[in-house]
């Protein structure tokens, strides 16, 4: 029941910002670069709000740890992919960053201006995807992307190379988060009306980062450095994520 | 200079190996390249480029969401070629 209370709000919640903030695009004479800041602090306190609004209801309970290592300029940050919260999560408490989004979202009717406006990334750009990317870090933006593409499944983290490649295109640091929900719930494999028997608990932690030069070597073929700098970021998680246990 | 399709597949299993470190041995023409060899569309791009330097001609990427299987890159690649010649 709350939860179907939670899922109401988020579209009546995003209608609404949707609806605030089109108009922007068109009538305020102000520059692009604001417009953009403007739109991802809106969408940065209605995820707060969401989340501590699901909180209050006592739906879930959660925590972060070292959020303040985020908030430096030109990371790339990647997380791991559990449930369908997590963007929400990051949203609400990486400040000014362009994130990686579900191409439906940038096609949706109510969420495209939110996108657009936002300046994110839609995931189905494929080169395309990591040209802008890149361009974005070495402007000295932060970037977040989930390297999974889409939630885990049940076969376990498989990480895509785009990531990796945006990484070694804009050669910056890499601070990866990791991202645990116990008991489970808003899985891939899952039913969203599906909630756990006990309170979920949701956990962030940003972890050390990565630093590109001193993990491979840059003098082999881009195609083997994604591969290998792949390899090292899901190891990173997947080892963090088991020793929780 | 004719490229037969045994010597076209010998020359991609040396690109395979030297850009993305594939086993030659893992490699033939059944071989799915998205699900057995890993390969995604950016590997993809720098495969074309790394064609392109052998063949010396630009190959297309247009057709190339079409090839599956390496034995469907041997025919794309040699068609190419034959088609540019005529």
């Amino acid at each position: 029941m709350a939860t179907g209370l939670c899922f109401l709000l988020f579209g009546l919640g995003t209608l609404l910002l949707a609806l605030l903030l089109t108009p922007m695009t068109f009538l305020l004479p102000i520059g692009r670069q604001i417009k953009s800041r403007f739109a991802r602090k809106m969408i940065q306190l209605s995820a707060w709000l969401f989340v501590r609004i699901m909180w209050i209801m006592g739906l879930l309970s959660f925590e972060f740890k070292g959020l303040e290592l985020l908030d430096r300029q030109g990371i790339l940050i990647i997380a791991n992919h559990p449930t369908l919260l997590d963007a929400i999560f990051l949203m609400s408490v990486i400040p000014n960053a362009t994130f990686v989004v579900k191409a439906a979202m940038a096609r949706n009717l109510v969420t495209r201006w939110m996108v657009s406006l936002a300046g994110y990334i839609p995931n189905d750009e494929g080169v395309g995807l990591l040209e802008r990317a890149a361009a974005t870090l070495k402007a000295g933006n932060k970037l977040m992307i989930f390297p999974e593409g889409t939630r885990t499944d049940d076969s376990g983290m498989q990480f895509k190379r785009g990531a990796a490649n945006i990484a070694l295109m804009a050669d910056c640091l890499i601070v990866p988060v990791l991202i645990d929900c116990q008991p489970m719930t808003l899985r891939k494999t899952s039913k969203w009306y599906q909630s756990p028997e006990t309170k979920p608990h949701f956990y962030f932690a940003v972890l050390p980062d990565i630093e590109i030069a001193r993990q491979i070597d840059q003098n082999r073929p881009s195609g083997i450095q994604a591969r290998q700098l792949t390899a090292i970021m899901q190891t990173r998680l997947a080892d963090e994520l088991r020793q929780l246990g | 200079m004719t490229l037969t399709r045994d010597s076209l597949l010998a020359q991609i299993k040396i690109i395979l190996q030297e850009q993305f470190d594939i086993e030659p041995d893992d490699v033939n023409l059944d071989s799915r390249l998205r699900e057995d060899l890993d390969i995604d569309s950016i590997d993809a791009v720098n495969l074309m480029i790394e064609l392109k330097s052998l063949t010396s001609k630009k190959i297309s990427l247009e057709n190339f969401h079409q090839v599956k299987t390496m034995s469907d890159m041997l025919d794309a690649v040699l068609a190419f070629l034959q088609q540019d010649k005529a």
